[in-house]
C-alpha cells in the first residue's frame, strides 16, 4: 500500500515533486467532476479547477495534518466556488435556498445538445435535476460522491454544522429521486 | 446513510461518467507544482529561525555588555588594555616586597620628574607596540625604578653614615635602611619567581603572535633583574665585612677604606656594632 495522502502532501511540502504528482493523480478526477458539475460553464469550471490546485500548491507551506487531505483540498475548492458565486451575485444564504430561488439559472437543454443526446433519457433528467439543485445541496451531494466524504467531513469542508450538512444531503437525494420518477 | 437508502440515485450518478481534466490542464498544473518545488516552502518556524536567532544573540550580547559595565564600571572595556598576567603578578608582588613606605614616596617623586620614562631600557623602547611588549615594558620599568630607589637610599645612607658621628642619627638611618635590606634580600626571590612564571606561562591569548615573537630575543626583564640581584648577593655582608677586617689587619688600609665604602654602598642597612667598627677602623697614625 502506498503512502497516505497526508504523507504525500508533507513530502511535497519538503520538496518532493513526485509526491504531488501522485496526489494529483489520485484526486484530479473527483475534483474535476466536483467543479464541472457545480459550475455549468465548462471554461469557467476548468479555470476554477486550475486555480484550486494552484491555491493548494501555494498553501503547501502551511499544510498541517489536522484532517484528511481530501477535506483540506475540497475546503479550498469550496472557498473558491463561494468566491465565484459571490462574483456572480449569489449570496451565501442563497446557497441553501430552495430550488431555483437563487441558484444559477437552469440550463436550457438546447444549450448543451451534445451532452443530452449522448445521455439516456433518464440520465438527462437526472443531470438536469442535479444542475437545478441549490448550490449548497448540490455541493453536499457531490462531496459525498466524488470525495467520498461523510456528513461530518462535508460539514467541516463547507464550514457548516453537521445538522445542516445532513439536511442538505437528504434534500439533494430526495429531489434527485423525484427527478428520476421514483418520488 | 443516504447512499444506502438511495442506491438508485447513486447508481444514476455513476452513470454520468467519470470525466477527467484535459491533458493540457494536467500538464500546466504539474508544471506549476514542479516550479514551486524549486523553492520549497518552509513552515514559519523554519523561515523565522535565522532572524530570530540573530536577534536573540544581539539582545543577549547587549544585555551582557550593559550588565558588565553596570556592575564594574571601572573595568577596562577591551582586552588589549589589560596588562599581561605576569605583569599583573609583578605589580602585586614586587612593590609590596621591594618598596617600604618611604620608598613609595621617593618612587612618586621620581615619577613626577619623569625619570621613570627616561630610565626605560632602550631594548624595550624599541620593542613593537603590543600587549605583550607593553606589559614587559611596564614590568621592566617598575623593576628598574625600584632598583634605583634602593640604590638612592643606599647612597643616602652611606652619606649619612660618613658625615654623621652621632649614634642616634646612625641608629635612625640603620633602622630605616634595615627595611631596605630585607627588601633587597627578598628581591632575588621575587625576581626568580617572576622569571620562572614568565618562562612557564604562555603568552596571553589577547596578545598577537608577532608581538610575542618579537619580544623573545630580548631577555625577560624580571629574569635579568633577578640575575643581577643574585649576583650582587653572591657574597654575604658578613663575609665581605670579614674581608675588610682582614685587609685592615694586614695593613692594606687604602684597599680596606675602598672596600668599606663599597660595603656601605652595597649593604647600607647592615648593622655594624661598636666592636665590629673597631675592627675595620683605620688605626691612629696608620697610612
Amino acid at each position: 500500500m502506498g503512502a497516505g495522502d497526508e504523507q504525500l502532501m508533507l513530502a511535497y511540502r519538503g520538496g518532493d515533486a513526485a509526491a504531488f504528482e501522485e496526489l494529483y493523480r489520485r484526486h484530479k478526477g473527483g475534483l474535476f467532476r466536483f467543479v464541472t458539475r457545480s459550475v455549468r460553464d465548462r471554461a469557467v469550471a476548468e479555470e476554477l479547477y486550475q486555480e484550486i490546485w494552484m491555491r493548494a500548491i501555494e498553501a503547501r507551506g502551511r499544510y498541517e495534518v489536522q484532517a484528511k487531505f481530501s477535506t483540506w483540498l475540497y475546503t479550498i475548492a469550496h472557498n473558491r466556488l463561494v468566491d465565484h458565486w459571490r462574483k456572480r451575485g449569489l449570496s451565501l444564504v442563497s446557497l441553501d435556498a430552495e430550488e431555483g430561488a437563487a441558484s444559477e439559472p437552469a440550463g436550457n437543454p438546447g444549450d448543451e445538445p451534445q451532452r443530452i443526446v449522448e445521455a439516456k433519457q433518464g440520465l438527462a433528467r437526472f443531470l438536469r435535476a442535479l444542475e437545478a439543485l441549490p448550490p449548497a445541496q448540490r455541493e453536499a451531494f457531490l462531496l459525498h460522491h466524488e470525495a467520498e466524504m461523510s456528513v461530518a467531513e462535508i460539514a467541516r469542508a463547507t464550514g457548516a454544522n453537521e445538522e445542516a450538512a445532513k439536511s442538505r444531503l437528504r434534500y439533494a437525494f430526495t429531489k434527485l429521486k423525484e427527478a428520476m420518477g421514483d418520488g | 446513510m443516504a447512499e444506502e437508502l438511495e442506491p438508485k440515485v447513486t447508481a444514476a450518478y455513476r452513470e454520468l461518467g467519470a470525466e477527467e481534466p484535459p491533458r493540457a490542464l494536467d500538464e500546466a498544473i504539474l508544471a506549476a507544482a514542479r516550479r514551486a518545488r524549486i523553492s520549497p516552502a518552509k513552515p514559519w518556524t523554519q523561515r523565522w529561525a535565522v532572524p530570530l536567532s540573530l536577534a536573540a544573540v544581539v539582545m543577549l550580547s547587549v544585555t551582557v555588555t550593559l550588565r558588565i559595565q553596570h556592575e564594574a564600571p571601572d573595568l577596562p572595556s577591551t582586552a588589549t588594555q589589560r596588562p599581561a598576567p605576569v605583569a599583573e603578578a609583578a605589580r602585586e608582588e614586587v612593590p609590596l616586597k621591594l618598596k617600604p613606605e618611604g620608598q613609595i614616596k621617593s618612587r612618586a617623586r621620581l615619577a613626577e620628574k619623569g625619570e621613570v620614562a627616561r630610565a626605560e631600557p632602550k631594548a624595550f623602547a624599541d620593542a613593537p607596540a603590543s600587549a605583550a611588549g607593553a606589559a614587559a615594558r611596564n614590568d621592566a620599568a617598575r623593576m628598574e625604578a625600584a632598583n634605583r630607589d634602593l640604590a638612592e637610599v643606599r647612597r643616602e645612607m652611606t652619606r649619612s653614615a660618613e658625615s654623621s658621628s652621632s649614634g642616634s642619627a646612625l641608629s635612625q638611618i640603620e633602622e630605616r635602611t634595615s627595611r631596605d635590606a630585607e627588601a633587597a634580600a627578598r628581591a632575588p626571590q621575587a625576581g626568580a619567581l617572576l622569571a620562572k612564571r614568565r618562562a612557564d606561562q604562555p603568552a596571553p591569548a589577547s596578545a598577537p603572535a608577532p608581538a610575542v615573537a618579537a619580544a623573545k630575543p630580548a631577555p625577560p626583564p624580571a629574569a635579568k633583574l633577578a640575575e643581577q640581584v643574585a649576583k650582587e648577593s653572591a657574597d654575604t655582608p658578613e663575609r665581605e665585612f670579614e674581608r675588610i677586617a682582614q685587609l685592615r689587619a694586614e695593613g692594606r688600609h687604602e684597599e680596606a677604606d675602598k672596600a668599606f665604602l663599597e660595603f656601605r654602598r652595597r649593604y647600607p642597612g647592615f648593622r655594624i656594632t661598636e666592636e665590629m667598627l673597631k675592627r675595620i677602623e683605620r688605626p691612629q697614625g696608620a697610612r
